[in-house]
């Protein structure tokens, strides 16, 4: 599914020249669960947007179920992330303007399905998520642990092949971070490929594959399951 | 989709109600100024195009030269015109003269002095007269008809049918009969009239009037598809095809130009003429405020970015285009411009009544107008999408990146185009203040300069009665017995306008004359009192005096016309008048302002004259007494015609009608205009001041003091409204240099106009950040550091 070559990413200002990732060579294989671990700045965000489809690489190819997107347009790799791809952020980012239901249901809006539609899927995610009691509620009036099953319901809304989850958990207690690993293995398991950033080694762990990066350098890998 | 935008628009608006009121409120009070203005301006511009066949009515402009090349301009032409056109160019399907005398008409014991004129036939079918009583094609078969409006019949016919009714002309032994009754040109007409006569009722009087001598206003109306440029060629040299000795020119001016494009060009002009320039200024200042308004609405949306970036950065990442980005936040803006848009309107119609009173207009919205929503609907659109724009591509460029970890966009690029904004605003701002200082200052030269003569407490009348009828001198001497009555004179005068002299010639002949060289020469006809009573300075010799026989054959004339002729030695001097009388001058007045201060002093020639124009001069403090006394000596005289009696202060003050109300217009959109741009300031202050809420926490808590606080958060004003000041006041100046050419007197524009702007634009903009400044500087720095 995922595929790099030589990836490399460089941020330059007048004064400064970062190289955030250096010649990085990933590869996900479809329906794998790869967690990125290491420490802050070492180029894991930089890795998943490029992945995610939200940034382009400076040299090196990005190959994206077998179609070479290293140099696609923005528009390109919004049409290309639509459906294809969910992410989850640590801070949730709900739309605070928008209830539960309104927040899930924004991926199925730009994929211009009819109003009818998107409101059985969102209903049945939204039950699947155990949060559709609250789907008239803003996520002001959620806790953590609800903001971030509103997330993950808007990130799988769309049947998404890919999902980033960047530290999913690093805003919530132990109890509510295992709920949310819990959901990622069940959405795993039922053939979502999954890549999770992650602090957590305790959560690494349940990941097929660790991925360690250093300085923008893959360091090492620890492979639990070859699929 | 829209839905979806639609809700989470009303929301950010809910959300954030103090912003939104100032983003709505601005917008409201820009589209609402905006809209009178161009009420006003459409008003403006309709004058004389409601008439069916606008496009082929003209009326005759007279241009004469002088050998010397001297040029004049009247609105009058000779009256034989109107026949002669007619009869020898088919073109011409109708002619008409349109004069107004100094009519009073007699109903009963009533009497009228409301809009007489005096027309031909043809302009019954020329102006579209509609009839409401009575025939179009019959009402003037009778040189001793009468036609009034219907406001008239219902003023003095109440109850009756005017039709058949007899009115007379007061004092006179002709009576006219209604032959019918019409509705009144709407107020937008160059012309208004309350009765109309045929011209024939002139030949009442008898005696030979030479028509090609006498001149009145003249229109004319050409068939369908006629090119009056090509007509105009033709009769151009029609004068001097008459008289070889003439030296004028005939053009043709389109009833469509006449409101606003002739404001001081003719000689004998209508009065209530409007101007293009002031059009053009009206409708700029419209531009202006609109520009102010969407620049703030701008200004308001980008500053909130940073609160919407998270949206923007989640609805990218969920799957957004840029496009659907910009649709989303010009929908949005249209949304909030449509809003403002009907808050204005409630606050046009509440104003209206007031703007209507300042302008002396009967402007009102019309609501079944298709027009209306077209232009509504347009500027809506305009401003939407102008104000939209800026923040809509901003925004819809913002990367989704920064949303991840939660990061706020400082992109400095949106910073430094807002700070354009704020200084574009106030620049316009500024330059409306320094219009407003100039205009003011120019009115107020006008009113304290001196003119040469004393205006102050006198007032006039008409005695309704020839120039050589004894009762001016009896009634005259009567007024004298009252010791609170300085002066009476008699002037030959446009009743109309005292300042406004007209009777000009160009014929005079004197020693040293050299040949061509004709002068246009003002011409004033007053008694022996004239000096004394507006306290002329005599320069050298005499004024006029009964003491002497000879003052029919003597002159007196201005430094100007001494200065001109070349006389070193006037007094003594011969001049002979156009008519061939021979003048001895017997005196030299210094100059004197006797027109307005928008023309420089001509060269004036003053006879001996007596006339039905009496002005007073009355003494201070006991004026409305004195007026009492002029009034019951006048009905001892004249029971019967009641007394129109004007103040000269008053005449002086509508010469300036036209700029004081300009002055008045800079004056309130100037005031305006900082309004809305305080607006968009004090919104824009909150969010620079929250940006920095930081940076305010940790040089407080490393022993900063609330006042430096205050100033560092100030001092990027006060460069943003120096900048503004520098742009504007060049602007500033170049325009008003222009509108002051207007004058020939005028005043130097001076440095301080500029301090002045830039000191009141600075203090109102401090003061707008002040209480946001007061606020930041004074919290608790815990409170700001926690904010990370």
């Amino acid at each position: 599914m995922i595929k790099t070559n030589g990836l490399t990413k460089v941020f330059r200002t007048d004064e400064v020249e970062t190289t955030a990732l250096n010649n990085i060579e990933f590869n996900v294989q479809k329906g794998e669960f790869v967690a990125v671990m290491g420490p802050s700045g070492c180029g894991k965000s930089t890795l998943l947007n490029i992945i995610g489809l939200l940034d382009n690489p400076t040299n090196g190819q990005y190959y994206f179920m077998d179609k070479e997107v290293s140099n696609y347009k923005e528009r390109q790799r919004t049409d290309l992330r639509k459906g294809n791809i969910g992410f989850i952020f640590q801070s949730f980012n709900l739309i605070d303007e928008l209830t539960v239901f309104e927040n899930v249901e924004l991926p199925l809006l730009y994929l211009k399905m009819s109003s009818k539609e998107r409101k059985k899927k969102v209903n049945e995610i939204l039950e699947r998520m155990q949060i559709f009691h609250r789907k008239n509620h803003f996520p002001q009036q959620l806790s953590g642990g609800q903001q971030q099953r509103v997330a993950i319901a808007r990130a799988v809304v769309t049947n998404p092949k890919l999902i980033l989850a960047d530290e999913p958990t690093g805003n919530l207690d132990s109890a509510n971070g295992e709920e949310v690993l819990k959901l990622l293995e069940e959405l795993n398991h039922e053939g979502t490929t999954i890549v999770m950033v992650t602090h957590s080694p305790g959560h690494a762990e349940r990941a097929h594959r660790i991925v360690h990066l250093f300085d923008g350098s893959i360091v090492t890998e620890n492979i639990k399951e070859i699929i | 989709m829209i839905k979806n935008y639609l809700k989470i628009a009303l929301r950010n608006i809910k959300r954030y109600t103090a912003h939104s009121i100032l983003n709505i409120s601005g917008m409201a009070i820009g589209l609402a100024s905006a809209i009178l203005i161009l009420l006003w301006v459409q008003d403006e511009l309709s004058y004389d195009r409601h008439f069916k066949n606008a496009d082929n009515i003209y009326r005759l402009i007279e241009k004469q030269i002088t050998p010397g090349g001297e040029v004049s301009l009247f609105s009058i032409a000779p009256s034989a015109l109107t026949k002669v056109l007619k009869e020898e160019y088919p073109e011409v399907i109708r002619s008409s003269r349109y004069i107004n005398p100094y009519m009073i008409l007699k109903k009963g014991n009533e009497y009228i002095k409301e809009g007489i004129s005096l027309v031909n036939s043809d302009f019954l079918k020329m102006f579209d007269i509609e009839f409401v009583k009575g025939n179009i094609n019959y009402a003037f078969n009778d040189p001793n008809s009468i036609v009034i409006t219907e406001e008239m019949a219902h003023k003095y016919f109440v109850n009756e049918d005017p039709i058949g009714k007899a009115i007379q002309l007061s004092n006179m032994k002709f009576t006219l009969t209604i032959t019918g009754v019409v509705k009144s040109l709407p107020h937008n007409s160059h012309l208004h009239f309350n009765f109309l006569i045929p011209v024939e009722y002139l030949k009442n009087f008898g005696g030979h009037y030479n028509e090609w001598e006498m001149r009145d206003h003249i229109y004319i109306e050409l068939k369908n598809g006629s090119d009056g440029e090509v007509f105009e060629n033709k009769i151009r040299d029609f004068l001097k095809k008459q008289n070889r000795e003439s030296n004028s020119e005939i053009f043709l001016q389109n009833i469509k130009k006449i409101h606003l494009f002739s404001a001081r060009k003719y000689t004998y002009d209508i009065g209530g003429h409007g101007d293009i320039i002031y059009v053009r200024i009206m409708g700029l200042i419209a531009v202006f405020i609109l520009l102010i308004a969407c620049v703030n609405f701008m200004n308001l949306a980008t500053a909130q970015s940073a609160r919407r970036a998270k949206e923007i950065g989640v609805r990218k990442v969920a799957g957004a285009s840029k496009r659907k980005i910009i649709v989303q936040f010009l929908g949005e803006s249209l949304l909030i411009v449509f809003v403002a848009h009907i808050i204005a309107m409630i606050i046009v119609e509440l104003l209206l009544p007031g703007f209507n009173n300042f302008t002396s207009k009967q402007l009102a919205v019309n609501y079944q107008s298709a027009g209306l929503y077209i232009g509504l609907i347009t500027i809506v659109l305009f401003c939407g999408l102008l104000a939209g724009s800026y923040p809509a591509l901003y925004l819809s460029s913002l990367k989704p990146l920064n949303i991840m970890k939660g990061v706020i966009n400082r992109n400095p690029g949106n910073a430094q185009f807002r700070r354009v904004l704020v200084i574009f605003q106030f620049s316009l701002s500024i330059l409306l203040i320094i219009c407003t200082l100039i205009v003011g200052a120019q009115l107020n030269y006008i009113q304290n300069k001196k003119l040469g003569f004393n205006k102050d407490n006198i007032g006039y009348f008409q005695f309704p009665a020839p120039p050589w009828d004894p009762k001016l001198e009896t009634i005259k001497k009567e007024l004298l017995k009252n010791p609170n009555i300085l002066n009476v004179t008699e002037v030959l005068l446009n009743y109309e306008n005292p300042f406004n002299i007209e009777n000009t010639s160009s014929g005079y002949n004197w020693a040293g004359k050299r040949k061509g060289n004709d002068i246009l020469f003002y011409e004033l006809s007053a008694d022996e009192d004239y000096a004394k009573t507006f306290q002329l300075e005599l320069k050298e010799g005499r004024y006029f005096s009964s003491e002497f026989s000879t003052e029919n054959t003597a002159a007196v004339i201005n430094e100007q016309a001494a200065k001109i002729m070349g006389l070193t030695n006037p007094i003594g001097e011969i001049i002979t008048s156009p008519e061939g009388t021979k003048l001895h001058i017997i005196g030299v007045v210094k100059d004197y302002h006797f027109r307005s201060l928008h023309f420089i002093i001509e060269p004036l020639i003053m006879h001996l004259h007596k006339d039905f124009n009496l002005f007073v001069k009355m003494k201070p403090g006991k004026i409305s007494s004195t007026v009492e006394y002029i009034k019951k000596t006048y009905k001892s005289f004249e029971p019967a015609i009641p007394i129109d009696f004007h103040f000269l202060d008053d005449d002086y003050n509508k010469l300036y009608r036209t700029e004081q109300r300009i002055g008045k217009i800079f004056g309130y959109f100037s005031f305006l205009a900082i309004i809305i741009s305080c607006l968009g300031l004090i919104g824009l202050s909150s969010f620079m001041t929250e940006r920095r809420t930081k940076e305010i926490g940790i040089r407080k808590a490393n022993g900063a003091k609330a006042i430096e606080i205050f100033s560092l958060l100030s001092e990027e004003y006060i460069i943003w409204v120096l900048i503004s000041i520098i742009i504007a006041s060049p602007i500033a100046w170049y325009v008003m240099d222009k509108w002051l050419h207007n004058f020939a007197y005028r005043i130097n524009i001076g440095l301080w106009v500029f301090v002045f702007a830039g000191v009141v634009a600075l203090f109102i903009a401090l003061l707008t950040v002040s209480i946001q400044s007061y606020k930041a500087a004074g919290k608790n720095p815990l409170e700001a550091l926690r904010y990370e």
